[in-house]
């Protein structure tokens, strides 16, 4: 030791400042040497110039070799003793590769299924979410109520509502008025095309909504009458990549002029508009622009410091009394404007009359139910195969004990170990995924967008999947294989017994249960939707075909009609206003109520010519058909259903009056009931129909005979030779039926994939469980072998347990499945009543997929050759 | 004298380093493994960093001295441990360096591949006088 001398004092902050920052293991070694100079500077240069050079090294050493933990370079081992978990982690992981094969990959069937999910959720809750001022949006819908208590809502507006509230009131920055026109044949270059969605819309549009545009300036673009804008794909189409801007396009009774080209609208949004013209195209003409007639969207902007609690109120007082009330006051018909927030439209709306598909909070539910189903089971195989396999563990838990490992240390190392599992699986998840997506998209006609993953909200959600997943699948094993005594483990036989088997049993037996519940939820839903297509609608749908007259065809209808009923394969055609499944129009008008008084109602009418009927195959129960025996028919006639004799409560409905059309001197006279038929789906009960007879119609229905196909292609032919220009399109009545289950059926679908893999995802861990538990009674099976059991004895003595777990999880899942099925199916008007041979064939399925499971293990294990696993005793 | 205790690593880091393959020095690096060499058992900051400042009459701050040094600890280049409680530091300890044998490995590569480069440098080279 060298002599004492004089300890330097140092400034005590700076000291304190420098142990602060330096590492505690660093500090002696460092500071020392700045002690050190300090003494020797002292001696060399005064005491003030020392201290500032030690002032100058206290911050200069303020640097990351004298912040950083000493990992992996000294005297501490956390970076050693996490190299060395994770090195144990792969070393297990590759010595029974079949295990962590089948741990990983249900895993990963799990993650996959759940993103999968995630990016549909994630679709359905964002809907209308891009335009920029998406919060402050609203459309306003109108309710009615009848006198009779009727009520209905539609999606739609009256014209002038949408300039006289923003001349009203300050709160409405801005509004637009939607105008749809639905299909619309629209000629360039005299080549006809067929333009979908098509609006009218106010220039204000994208003041309101968020459009790219892609040619064009969204400012002016719809200033002047007779422009129209055209979405990208729908430009592409018809100008086959050449320069749309200024090009003309002519419709039945305009021609626009091409001002705006934008990109197509994304998946989320509840109107998608293929084109949009300028709604002072139509100014001073059609449609009315009475306050009497609902036809149009309409939506306002309102100024982020409005509510829009106030507007509605003021909505539904003050221009509610002044414009509506004085119209249908006096048929006791009452009207209430509803303010809905755009981004609610897609989940929320019940309105008649939506221009896209509805989705429904419901199935978010439900499907945010699957994704927990999922991933519920997916973690209980790794919880099963991490337990069953904790003997092979012990001993490396008690060694680590010995050594010093804490308990707490033990449950991160293993925690570490599943969140490394369930973060490889994610990744193949994702590679999965990206290959998934489109074959997904293709086959179940859905829109997924697999970038959508990187969206913060998902990604979010997936780390949120990777560390339950961890933590969900690695605690059990955790918590159970770091309660390990080491006393017991090493001296050998303590830990003989694998995980607690009663839990393990209620894990697989709920495994069982979840894929029971979603197997018999499924073939319910495939079940009604066998029925849906089956089900006799009350008229003959099969073989009937459909297609639009317009434009010169309808003037020259009866030269069509009268070519194509010379084909021997055309039975009778008719035309009317609208093809079942299509939608029909209510007019306000006067009717004949049972006691002979008259009282104004709003009724649903459709015009049909005299051969509709039978075209149809539907009877008329009371009175006649259409006949063109009577002359009068034309004018004064009227035939309704049944459902419109029981809402207007007519007992003898013969010969009631209804005045019906523009001309309110005339009245028609009931001549027949038409027995019911479902117009539209069978989500909905048959409605109340007005028949009222018209010679030509638009829309017109062929019956034809079995060689459809050659009738098809002549009427084809007919269309073609008489009006070369004109778009022809047809379809059968049976597809549009189809079509409006499409999202049922979609659902159905991915229903039925969660389903089998779920069971593809228990199966797995059953058959390592299986594969486990058979190789640890080896020499039990081997034994019983010995003094005579039968092979077949020996597989069901194994296969017994799992068998049983079946049979009790199934009866959770039985009241379950029972519940949901009586409550979806309740949804439908006309359903099924639920099958309990569903709930018989679910149960045989799982029992052979459990048999086949664990009985190929055990089956091996009985076969084998007793002596090989007895010699080693 | 201290009594020279071998960190424990010591091995461990070597063979960490006999991986990597190629031995990378640092000016200012190789000089302070020189001077650790030349120091030998008495090589610590303070002192390495005066004889810096005698040799190469270049003063370098204690600071990039550490910095060199766990550098070169951590390359596998030099060995530390622990000296008795002096009292001119408060009776703290110092940390005393030594050069292993990647450290040498790592100085004679480098003045092996001076002297190769100063070997083919053509007379003419040097000759200015036109």
């Amino acid at each position: 030791m060298e002599p004492m001398k004089n300890v330097p004092k140092l400034p005590r902050s700076l000291v304190s400042f420098f142990k602060w920052y330096c590492t505690r293991e660093r500090f002696e070694e460092l500071h020392g040497d700045l002690e050190e100079l300090y003494v020797d500077r002292l001696e060399e240069f005064g005491k003030n110039r020392a201290l500032v050079l030690y002032v100058w090294d206290v911050v200069r050493c303020c640097q990351p070799y004298a912040w950083k933990k000493l990992g992996s370079q000294l005297n501490s081992n956390k970076g050693y003793m996490l190299k060395n978990y994770l090195q144990i982690a792969i070393r297990h992981l590759r010595r029974r590769p079949g295990y962590s094969g089948l741990n990983i990959l249900g895993l990963t069937l799990g993650m996959v299924s759940s993103l999968i999910i995630l990016l549909y959720l994630h679709q359905e809750l964002s809907f209308d979410n891009y335009h920029k001022d998406a919060d402050l949006i609203y459309r306003i819908s109108s309710r009615f109520t009848e006198g009779d208590g009727t009520k209905y809502s539609w999606a739609t507006t009256q014209i002038p509502l949408g300039q006289t509230i923003q001349e009203t009131f300050g709160e409405v920055d801005q509004y637009v008025r939607f105008i749809p026109r639905g299909k619309t044949r629209m000629e360039h270059n005299n080549i006809s095309y067929m333009v979908e969605d098509v609006y009218l819309v106010d220039s204000t549009v994208f003041d309101v909504f968020s459009f790219v545009f892609i040619q064009g300036d969204p400012a002016t673009a719809l200033n002047e009458p007779n422009s129209i804008c055209l979405s990208e794909s729908e430009a592409l189409r018809i100008f086959k990549g050449a320069d749309a801007m200024g090009e003309l396009l002519v419709t039945d009774d305009h021609s626009f002029k091409v001002t705006g080209v934008y990109k197509d609208q994304p998946q989320h949004s509840h109107l998608v508009a293929s084109a949009m013209g300028s709604a002072s195209t139509i100014r001073g003409s059609s449609p009315s622009q009475s306050w009497g007639a609902f036809g149009i969207y309409t939506y306002v902007k309102l100024s982020p410091i409005a509510s829009a609690q106030v507007m509605e109120d003021k909505l539904n007082n003050e221009i509610m009394n002044k414009y509506v009330r004085v119209i249908f006051d006096q048929y006791d018909l009452k009207v209430v404007y509803d303010l809905l927030p755009i981004r609610d439209i897609h989940l929320s709306s019940d309105y008649e009359g939506e221009p896209e598909p509805l989705g429904s909070m419901e199935y978010i539910y439900v499907f945010a139910v699957v994704t927990l189903f999922l991933i519920t089971i997916a973690c209980i195989n790794y919880m099963n195969l991490a337990t069953a396999q904790s003997m092979r563990r012990a001993q490396e838990v008690g060694v680590r004990k010995t050594m010093g490992a804490k308990r707490s240390t033990l449950i991160s190392q293993f925690m570490a170990e599943s969140i490394v599992i369930a973060f490889v699986s994610l990744i193949l998840s994702v590679m999965i995924l990206s290959i998934a997506v489109p074959i997904i998209n293709n086959q179940l006609k859905t829109a997924l967008d697999f970038s959508q993953l990187l969206d913060t909200n998902i990604l979010i959600a997936i780390i949120l999947i990777l560390v339950v997943t961890g933590i969900a699948s690695g605690s059990y094993p955790a918590f159970y294989l770091s309660a390990f005594t080491p006393s017991n483990v090493l001296r050998g036989g303590g830990a003989k017994r694998s995980g607690n088997p009663w839990l393990r049993r209620a894990l697989v037996g709920l495994q069982f249960s979840i894929s029971i519940f979603m197997l018999i939820s499924t073939l319910v839903v495939y079940d009604q939707m066998q029925y849906l297509r089956s089900k006799y609608l009350g008229f003959d749908k099969d073989q009937v075909a459909t297609f639009t007259l317009n434009g010169e065809a309808l003037q020259q209808w009866e030269v069509l009609k009268h070519r194509l009923l010379q084909n021997p394969n055309i039975s009778t055609l008719t035309s009317a206003s609208t093809v079942p499944g299509g939608g029909y129009p209510s007019y306000l008008m006067p009717v004949e109520k049972n006691d002979g008084t008259i009282e104004d109602l709003v009724l649903n009418a459709l015009e049909v010519d005299f051969e509709y009927f039978s075209t149809l195959g539907v009877d008329i129960l009371q009175g006649r058909n259409f006949s063109s025996a009577f002359s009068t028919d034309t004018s004064h006639a009227l035939i309704v259903n049944e459902a419109m004799v029981r809402r207007l409560g007519w007992d003898n409905p013969i010969g009631k009056r209804i005045q019906y059309g523009q001309d309110s001197s005339v009245f028609h006279r009931v001549i027949g009931v038409a027995r019911d038929f479902h117009h539209s789906s069978l989500h909905n009960p048959i409605e109340p129909l007005l028949f009222a007879p018209k010679l030509i119609n638009r829309r017109v229905m062929l019956r034809l005979d079995d060689n459809y196909l050659e009738a098809m292609s002549f009427v084809e032919h007919t269309w073609e030779d008489l009006f070369p220009n004109l778009p022809y399109e047809s379809q059968f009545l049976d597809q549009r039926f189809v079509s409006f289950y499409e999202n049922d059926q979609v659902r159905g679908n991915l229903f039925l994939g969660f389903s089998i893999i779920m069971i593809v995802i228990a199966a797995l861990g059953l058959l390592g469980l299986a594969s486990f538990t058979t190789e640890q009674r080896s020499k039990e099976i081997s034994i019983r072998k010995v003094l005579g059991a039968s092979v077949q004895g020996l597989v069901s003595l194994m296969v017994k347990e799992f068998v049983l777990l079946v049979l009790i999880g199934a009866m959770p899942a039985f009241v379950c499945a029972y519940l949901f099925a009586e409550n979806w199916l309740g949804e439908f008007e006309y359903h099924v009543n639920i099958n309990f041979m569903l709930f018989a064939l679910v149960v045989v399925i799982i029992m052979f997929v459990v048999i086949s499971a664990t009985g190929f293990h055990a089956l091996r294990a009985a076969q084998a050759n007793p002596s090989d696993n007895l010699k080693n005793e | 004298m201290a009594k020279v205790n071998f960190n424990e690593k010591g091995s461990l880091l070597l063979a960490k380093v006999m991986n990597m393959g190629r031995l990378h020095l640092g000016e200012f690096e190789e000089i302070v493994l020189l001077i650790v060499a030349i120091l030998h058992e008495e090589a610590y900051a303070v002192a390495i960093k005066s004889e810096i400042a005698n040799q190469t009459e270049r003063k370098a701050n204690i600071s990039a001295v550490h910095k060199a040094l766990y550098r070169l600890e951590e390359k596998g280049m030099l060995q530390s441990f622990l000296s008795d409680p002096v009292a001119k530091r408060g009776g703290k300890r110092r940390r005393l360096f030594r050069i292993t044998p990647i450290g040498k490995k790592a100085l004679d590569e480098s003045k092996a591949l001076r002297a190769n480069l100063h070997n083919q440098i053509p007379a003419k080279a040097f000759q200015w006088s036109q």
